[in-house]
């Protein structure tokens, strides 16, 4: 998990640069905790919250209303473009779980893959 | 919203494009209409209605729109070409909030059924209001249709009807009807009538749609007394389980 941590550093330190690209999706979830969880294959994680319009580490101790589970392969995937989101939630890859029925969550699936796909289209036109 | 689901015991006899015969023969009635597709593991209402964005609207999904027919499938939200490779449980959750969590405002809402009696139709049927049952005259498709009418009884959902599929060829040519199945099941033992019969026709196959769907007998059934009473005996026994799980 030593290169995925890496890795996120990275990316959390240049989400500054894509922010006002990508704040109308962040802003969706405003005042709202969701967690996603990256599972080495070693079986230790790490936990990401998208909080007060930003992507910061999680200490674990927040009451999130969406749980986000993925292995490393899978988020390695997904950063590159050989899985979308929708793939990854579709195949199983990844799961999002509504914390308050203990259920996958349809609706929350729409939006990310959505927004993802959006995002994706953005990036493509700003690199 | 009156909820009908259409359903049948086996793959392939014309499921989709009976229900959406049916949905679209219902607004041109008219009637505000809804349908889902809820076959998670074989989507395919959207290759007759084509791909429409599935929007989220706080929280809730709102239909796409063909015509007047506002419509939501599973296959709007996962990967087009991928297997979905859900849990049980989950399919009976994600069936659950297709139904639950989108902003139908509608007057009917036809529901296509997966095949069999598996996790969704398990989960679902208790919701619908009526069934129509599709069928084929082929001796695999009987046992699978008398599982699936009494998959609704069990659940006190009145039938409808029968609608018959591929009763024959149609010849192109001349319009003879060809026998392609030697059986024909009328299922008379439970006392449900017909309520259309269609024969294999090319055209049919080419359109996706039925465009005489026999929408009125499909709404006379509706009131047919044995309909009437097992909807007043099922609306009866769920007041009084509600009541005891509120604890009067």
């Amino acid at each position: 998990m030593g290169y995925i941590k890496r890795i996120l550093d990275k990316l959390l330190s240049i989400q500054e640069r894509f922010y006002p690209e990508a704040k109308p999706y962040i802003m969706q979830g405003e005042g709202l905790v969701s967690l996603l969880r990256v599972v080495g294959l070693d079986g230790e994680t790490l936990l990401l919250k998208c909080e007060g319009g930003r992507i910061r580490y999680a200490s674990g101790d927040e009451n999130p209303i969406h749980i986000f589970k993925v292995s490393e392969d899978t988020f390695l995937d997904i950063l590159s473009g050989d899985e979308s989101l929708r793939q990854a939630i579709t195949l199983n890859h990844m799961t999002i779980e509504n914390t308050r029925t203990g259920q996958i969550d349809l609706v929350e699936m729409q939006k990310w893959s959505r927004a993802f796909e959006e995002l994706r289209g953005l990036l493509k036109v700003m690199i | 919203m009156k909820k009908v689901a259409v359903l049948s015991g086996k793959g392939g006899v014309g499921k989709t494009t009976m229900a959406a015969s049916l949905a679209k023969a219902l607004v041109s009635r008219g009637f505000k209409t809804g349908f889902l597709d809820s076959d998670l593991t074989g989507p395919n209402a959207l290759d007759i209605f084509g791909g429409g964005e599935l929007v989220v609207v706080d929280d809730c999904f709102e239909p796409s729109d063909l015509a007047g027919l506002r419509y939501v499938s599973i296959a709007q939200i996962v990967s087009r070409d991928e297997p979905v490779l859900w849990s049980g449980e989950d399919f009976k959750s994600a069936a659950v909030q297709l139904l639950e969590r989108t902003r139908w405002d509608v007057e009917y809402l036809v529901v296509d059924f997966p095949p069999g009696t598996g996790a969704e139709p398990q989960v679902l049927l208790p919701m619908m209001d009526y069934a129509v049952i599709v069928t084929i005259p082929s001796h695999l498709s009987e046992s699978n249709v008398r599982r699936t009418i009494n998959m609704c009884r069990e659940h006190g959902i009145p039938i409808l009807g029968l609608v018959k599929n591929m009763v024959g060829l149609s010849c192109p040519k001349c319009g003879t009807l060809i026998t392609v199945f030697p059986e024909d099941h009328s299922f008379g033992e439970y006392g449900i009538p017909t309520l259309a019969e269609f024969p294999l026709d090319p055209q049919v196959a080419k359109e996706k749609l039925i465009n005489d769907f026999p929408i009125d007998r499909f709404l006379e059934a509706m009131d047919h007394p044995v309909v009437l009473k097992r909807r007043r005996i099922r609306r009866s026994l769920l007041k009084s389980l509600r009541n005891l799980l509120k604890g009067g």
